[in-house]
């Protein structure tokens, strides 16, 4: 038997995983995923109770509850899947089953950086579809029309600017996520009240860094960017360097869980 | 087989375990007793591998235990003295929890978790204490594991439970385990822990076997107080007291007693049980 993976033991644990985070998270969920809805339900309540007829929900609240749920599913999905394991009853319980780490971490990182977001998503834009659907007068357009940002892609294109928004955004979920999910392995107690603190400590240093580093090379900098002959041929290498970078965060984040979950105690 | 080496184990300043050197045999259900605080648990914690050696060794049929590899791990089950209540139903979580451990027996967990009249329909985040622990002791018994550490496996048990409890135990398990069971409650297990381990923060006072200790040690049940007793303790009838088996007499051994005579002459005792 390998110790360290094996496909059909990592099937097997996947599965458990699934299940433990559908028993953990799945109702919370559920009712974030489907919020644009609820909002509408509750919007036009409000609107028959106090103008006595039903209006449209406008864009803006459809946008804030949008990127709201997924923000709570950002700060949350860590903790309320996986932070039980920095307590000693459930983190014994995960620690002793006999799966590898490589596994365990294998398995979380699939559920947070793609399983969450393909479900959140098919969630929001689906009930989201549904609604606009049933309502089309009071509900307006559909969430994936306006987040398909089409016309700035158009522009974009004409322009010869080519950008991998997928990547870009399942890097970016996955930087996000998996900081909250490893502040939920590290601290005990107010996981992401510290998580946020984390960051803001972090951020300040890499800001200190990078100010440094503007002062005494920013014209290097700023030449480097002299060189391409064409907007498109700099926003091209300025989507590498943002791919480089969060692939380098993610993979770091990724480090980090991995070595949190190998010599994780109780 | 399990052997421990010079073992020692702090938290921070504070030292836990020091100079713990034992072998544990196959197939016999070792009693681990000691005050509060001795490091019984870290005891059983270092040896399924949920904490990591900071000196000495422990090595489980060779193996480092803190390495934590799934053939290891799925040789054995610790059951912790405090369990998580699962948001899932019993019969669920053991199903898909059990797929991991090859001897696992679905209907094993089933006779058990009924025998302790525990519904195994219900949600275990539903259930009381008592109820849950009953739910992981029948998995960890279902398991089917050579090794098994149960950390106070009858707190929280009503008392048919705890004789259900030692049936289980004696039923469920394979002849060539080794079971572990950390306890304050010796009377719960008295007939079927064997050998005694006592342990103290300096040492371990005591590894030795029913029969060994009852060929050491008299326990006598009588109305007269003996002036050499090694510990007396007056009982409704009678007194309960410790002297050495110089006459080499038969007599049923009272652990309770045993554990008090143990702390009040670790010297005495631990020469009268030096092996070497």
């Amino acid at each position: 038997m390998n110790n360290i993976f094996d496909i059909k033991r990592f099937g097997k644990y996947f599965l458990y995983d699934l299940r433990n985070a559908k028993n953990n998270y799945g109702l919370s969920l559920l009712i974030i995923g489907t919020l644009s809805v609820s909002t509408f339900v509750i919007y036009e309540l409000f609107s028959l109770i106090f103008s006595q007829h039903f209006s449209e929900i406008p864009v803006a609240m459809k946008y804030m509850v949008f990127f709201a749920a997924i923000t709570v599913v950002i700060l949350g999905a860590g903790t309320k899947i996986y932070g039980n394991l920095t307590e000693k009853r459930a983190g014994s319980n995960f620690l002793m089953l006999p799966a590898s780490t490589f596994e365990k971490w294998l398995s979380m990182g699939l559920i947070l950086c793609i399983i969450l977001p393909v479900i959140l998503l098919t969630l929001q834009l689906g009930s989201d579809a549904l609604a606009s659907f049933i309502f089309p007068n009071t509900y307006g357009d559909r969430l994936l029309e306006l987040i398909a940002m089409q016309e700035l892609k158009d522009n974009l294109l004409e322009n010869g600017i080519r950008i991998n928004w997928t990547g870009i955004l399942l890097l970016e979920w996955s930087e996000y996520v998996l900081t909250f999910a490893l502040g939920a392995i590290c601290f005990k107690k107010s996981k992401i009240a510290k998580t946020i603190l984390c960051i803001f400590g972090v951020s300040m240093i890499f800001s200190t860094i990078g100010m440094i580093f503007i002062g005494h090379s920013g014209t290097l900098y700023f030449n480097w960017f002299d060189q391409f002959d064409s907007p498109a041929k700099a926003v091209s290498a300025l989507n590498w360097l943002i791919n480089i970078t969060f692939f380098v965060m993610v993979g770091g984040l990724l480090g980090g869980i991995y070595y949190r979950l190998r010599t994780l105690k109780h | 087989m399990i052997k421990i080496k010079d073992l020692a184990f702090s938290y921070g300043k504070n030292e836990v375990l020091t100079n713990i050197s034992m072998d544990l045999q196959p197939g016999k259900i070792y009693g681990l007793l000691g005050e509060n605080g001795v490091g019984k648990t870290t005891l059983l914690t270092l040896l399924c591998g949920l904490k990591k050696i900071q000196t000495g060794s422990i090595e489980t049929d060779g193996r480092n235990p803190w390495n934590r590899e799934p053939d290891f791990l799925q040789d054995q089950y610790y059951l912790p003295d405090e369990v998580a209540p699962v948001n899932d139903k019993a019969r669920c979580w053991a199903k898909s929890s059990g797929k991991f451990w090859p001897n696992f027996q679905l209907d094993t967990f089933d006779k058990i978790i009924r025998e302790f009249e525990v519904d195994p329909e219900q949600k275990m985040n539903t259930m009381s204490a008592g109820q849950l622990k009953k739910t992981y002791i029948a998995f960890a018994l279902a398991c089917g594991t050579r090794f098994l550490y149960l950390d106070e496996p009858t707190n929280g048990l009503d008392i048919p439970s705890k004789a259900q409890f030692r049936s289980a135990l004696m039923k469920y398990t394979a002849e060539d385990s080794t079971i572990i069971i950390s306890t304050h409650q010796v009377r719960d297990l008295e007939n079927i822990i064997d050998p005694i381990i006592i342990l103290d923060r300096r040492d371990v006072l005591l590894n030795a076997s029913i029969e060994e200790i009852a060929d050491k040690l008299y326990f006598d049940y009588g109305t007269t107080l003996h002036p050499d007793a090694l510990y007396s303790e007056q009982l409704p009838g009678g007194f309960i007291q410790v002297l050495p088996n110089t006459d080499k007499a038969d007599s049923k051994v009272n652990i309770e007693a045993l554990f008090n005579t143990v702390h009040k002459h670790k010297e005495l005792v631990k020469n009268l049980f030096n092996h070497e």
